[in-house]
């Protein structure tokens, strides 16, 4: 075990959380569906197409419910895309009094975190200091591991410890800091209470894998410790505690060989030492076994067995020499980095290769490599599609140029103004009859007929002299006719003014749907226009941008896989050369079995 | 035991650096930061692009479908017909199910339609309660004004009858 896995571990308490708490945050069900549909490629980790929609989302105003879970979502899945800049200005501008404090504690933790991660600890606890208001259990705990892991930072032991001391944060995370308290006690001296802490995470129920590799990867770590101080019956307690079918099996029998050895029980020793021979010998525990073991035999008089063991260890080592071989053959060949940035199956002097991949700084190489494939991919099917943005534009383009002038002749036959002025009189006509609640305006054509019959007749009476013998007669009887013809107007109005107000909503209908359709039609003139005056030029604008992108991808593309291969060749040399080391070792071991036969064999 | 010993130090106190060539790829994370920059403004660009080309929103019509709670209805597929032609026909993976449970709202279909009268309907296929095979219909007439129209096929539980419910609603945009 080296370092950097070490380091790994402590991280993971953080990173393992930097995203989920955003998306948990948002209230739900969501208010916009642009941020849901951001949401959707988040949750399944495409952080591209999220991160695109998201942004194209903002620009566009698509979040008004969402604006702020949409800031912080961005933040995030920008600091965790690595543009830290660009991350630290969104959650900057989520720190004014007015933004909840939900979203604040959030940005400031956020900002904590890049300075913790920058090596600025002082500044990471500024940040923290400045959550404030009732945190829940898991941001909570976040703060205070992240609190802790910062005093680690600057050499402040004492300070994490205290910050783990009362845990506040939930139980998945509770484990994380309990270790992280076992370490700060330790680089405080306190070594008695570092290891009680430590001792009893390590018998701590696990309930999850991560949960029950963090707990071997303490007590193995304890157990070493422990071995260290030559505290051989607790070391063997704490080591034994380790799953037998665990990643860190291996490791802890190799301890446990180690301790029986050190504390010269040397017969009790082969048995670890035993069980780790059947292992695969790529292993380095299993690689120490395959010396140690000869050795024990040797030391308990058994020659015969050292002899052979050594020659098979001998055999072994020269095996797994020449499988470092074909795993260096392998990168040289370019194999590490299969096209779609994934370890081959069938690539020789895997085993080797899996180890060195697995390495800490070999991932975060691969990770950047691995997004660069993604870059290359993503612009590769802009390439492709551009094309087809030329069509659509053209098709678009002669299909309007087909519709226009049907569409500048119907633009052209409608007056809206003069049908404007109609429908302005047709309803001042009907306040006057209604004002008036005048019967005749609104009798039918019949009684219209009637009516200027009178009329006319009335007329015709005027005309004839005043003493005329009939007249008085004349004019009742029209009087009579005209009285009878109003009341049926008048009783017939009510039913008639609510069928002319009806009919004048209905016109009024009619008239919005036509002033909405010319509506359209303008709208869909203007845009066509607007369309296709800027569109051409943002497709060329965006071609060009393709174009350049493209060679730099695979420019880096290639510095990248170059620098993995770098990794992995140095890596694979510390393997060789420690396996030449083993194998010289053995030779050395089984010579010496030789001499001291041959010097027994020389006495008389 | 020397060996031990400084595996346990290491181990335990992380003194050893990890980073030892971080320096040297500095230069190279910085270009690599300055790509993803550049292609992401670049996709944002696009997409809006491609949206302003193939859906103006005069005859934009969008179809979304989302999942609330999920606990009565295991979602497998939806077909989507839009006056009577089938225009998406989805099959969801198991992780796309998730993703519509914790809160995501999938984008199923985006198409065009004139402006006026139009039916959309839904038929989801799943697993509903007591693991049983579900096949389920949802209808909506829509009228298709002048703006982008955009419709959410809902899928939630109903807790009182402990059925599924499926509906359509109607955003204005």
């Amino acid at each position: 075990m080296t370092l950097p896995r070490f380091r790994r571990l402590r991280r993971a308490a953080l990173l393992g959380c930097l995203l989920a708490p955003l998306a948990q945050a948002a209230p739900k069900p969501v208010q916009d569906l642009a941020y849901g549909e951001v949401l959707f490629h988040f949750y399944q980790d495409d952080y591209l197409t999220a991160l695109t929609r998201l942004l194209a989302a903002q620009d566009t105003q698509q979040l008004p419910h969402h604006e702020l879970d949409g800031a912080l979502l961005s933040g995030g899945m920008q600091l965790s895309y690595g543009l830290h800049v660009e991350a630290e200005a969104i959650f900057r501008g989520l720190l004014s009094p007015e933004v909840p404090p939900r979203v604040r504690n959030r940005a400031w933790y956020y900002l904590g975190r890049m300075a913790y991660e920058k090596g600025e600890p002082a500044l990471a606890e500024q940040a923290l200091a400045r959550m404030d208001g009732e945190l829940d259990p898991e941001q909570a705990g976040e703060r205070q591991l992240l609190l802790a892991l910062s005093r680690l930072q600057r050499n402040d032991p004492a300070g994490a410890a205290e910050a783990l001391r009362n845990w506040p944060g939930d139980a998945a995370n509770g484990a994380y800091a309990q270790y992280n308290l076992g370490i700060a006690q330790l680089r405080q001296g306190l070594s008695a209470s570092g290891e009680a802490t430590l001792d009893a995470l390590g018998q701590r129920p696990a309930q999850s894998d991560e949960l029950w590799s963090l707990r071997d990867k303490t007590n193995l770590a304890l157990g070493y410790s422990l071995l260290q101080q030559r505290e051989f019956a607790r070391a063997r307690r704490v080591l034994q505690r380790v799953r037998q079918d665990g990643p860190f099996t291996n490791r802890a029998l190799l301890g446990l060989g180690w301790l029986e050895t050190a504390s010269g029980r040397h017969a009790q020793a082969l048995a670890p030492f035993s069980l780790l021979k059947s292992q695969p010998l790529d292993d380095p525990a299993v690689q120490e076994a395959f010396l140690a073991l000869p050795y024990l035999h040797a030391r308990l008089g058994d020659k015969a067995a050292a002899e052979q063991l050594y020659q098979t260890a001998i055999g072994g080592f020269e095996q797994e020499l020449a499988n470092v071989a074909r795993a260096e053959d392998s990168v040289c060949a370019g194999a590490l980095l299969s096209a779609d940035g994934r370890l081959p199956d069938a690539v020789p002097g895997r085993a080797y290769l899996v180890e060195v991949t697995a390495a800490h700084g070999f991932q975060q190489g691969l990770k950047t490599y691995r997004e660069l494939l993604a870059l290359r991919a993503n612009l590769l099917g802009w390439a492709r599609s551009m094309a087809s943005f030329d069509d659509m534009l053209a098709a678009r383009e002669a299909r309007y140029a087909q519709i226009l002038p049907r569409a500048e002749q119907l633009l052209a036959g409608l007056d809206p103004e003069a049908l404007e002025q109609r429908r302005a009189q047709a309803r001042a006509e009907f306040e006057r009859i209604a004002a008036d609640a005048d019967a005749p305006a609104l009798a039918n054509a019949e009684e219209r007929a009637h009516w200027d019959e009178l009329a006319q007749l009335e007329q015709r009476l005027d005309a004839l002299p005043a003493d005329h013998p009939q007249l008085p007669e004349l004019r009742e009887r029209t009087a009579r006719l005209k009285g009878v013809l109003l009341w049926q107007m008048e009783a017939a109005y009510p039913q008639r003014i609510w069928d002319a107000r009806k009919a004048l909503k209905a016109l009024d209908a009619d008239y919005e749907t036509l002033a909405s359709r010319r509506a359209a039609l303008v709208q869909a003139r203007q845009d066509a226009q607007r369309r296709f005056g800027g569109y051409q030029a943002r497709i060329d604008e965006a071609k060009a941008q393709v174009a350049r992108l493209q060679p730099e991808v695979e420019r880096l593309l290639a510095i990248q896989a170059e620098d993995l291969q770098q990794q992995a060749l140095t890596a694979l040399a510390a393997r060789r050369a420690t396996l030449e080391r083993q194998l010289s070792q053995a030779r050395f071991g089984l010579a010496r079995l030789y001499d001291e036969a041959a010097g027994q064999g020389a006495q008389p | 035991m020397n060996k031990i010993r400084l595996y346990c130090l290491s181990l335990l106190l992380g003194l050893a650096s990890a980073a030892s060539a971080q320096g040297d790829s500095q230069g190279l994370d910085e270009q690599v930061r300055a790509l993803k920059r550049e292609v992401l403004q670049l996709n944002k660009e696009l997409f809006l692009l491609e949206e302003e080309l193939l859906y103006p929103s005069s005859t934009q019509l969008a179809v979304f479908v989302s999942l609330d709670v999920g606990q009565l209805f295991k979602l497998d597929s939806v077909t989507l017909k839009v006056d009577d032609q089938v225009v998406a026909n989805y099959l969801y993976t198991d992780r796309e199910a998730q993703a519509l449970i914790k809160g995501g709202v999938q984008r199923l279909w985006v198409g065009n339609v004139k402006q006026g009268a139009h039916q959309v309907v839904a038929t989801f296929t799943g697993t509903g309660p007591h693991d049983r095979d579900y096949r389920r219909g949802a209808t909506i007439d829509l009228t298709k004004g002048l703006g982008p129209k955009y419709l959410e096929l809902k899928i939630s539980d109903r807790t009182q009858s402990q059925q599924p419910e499926f509906t359509i609603k109607e955003w204005e945009q």
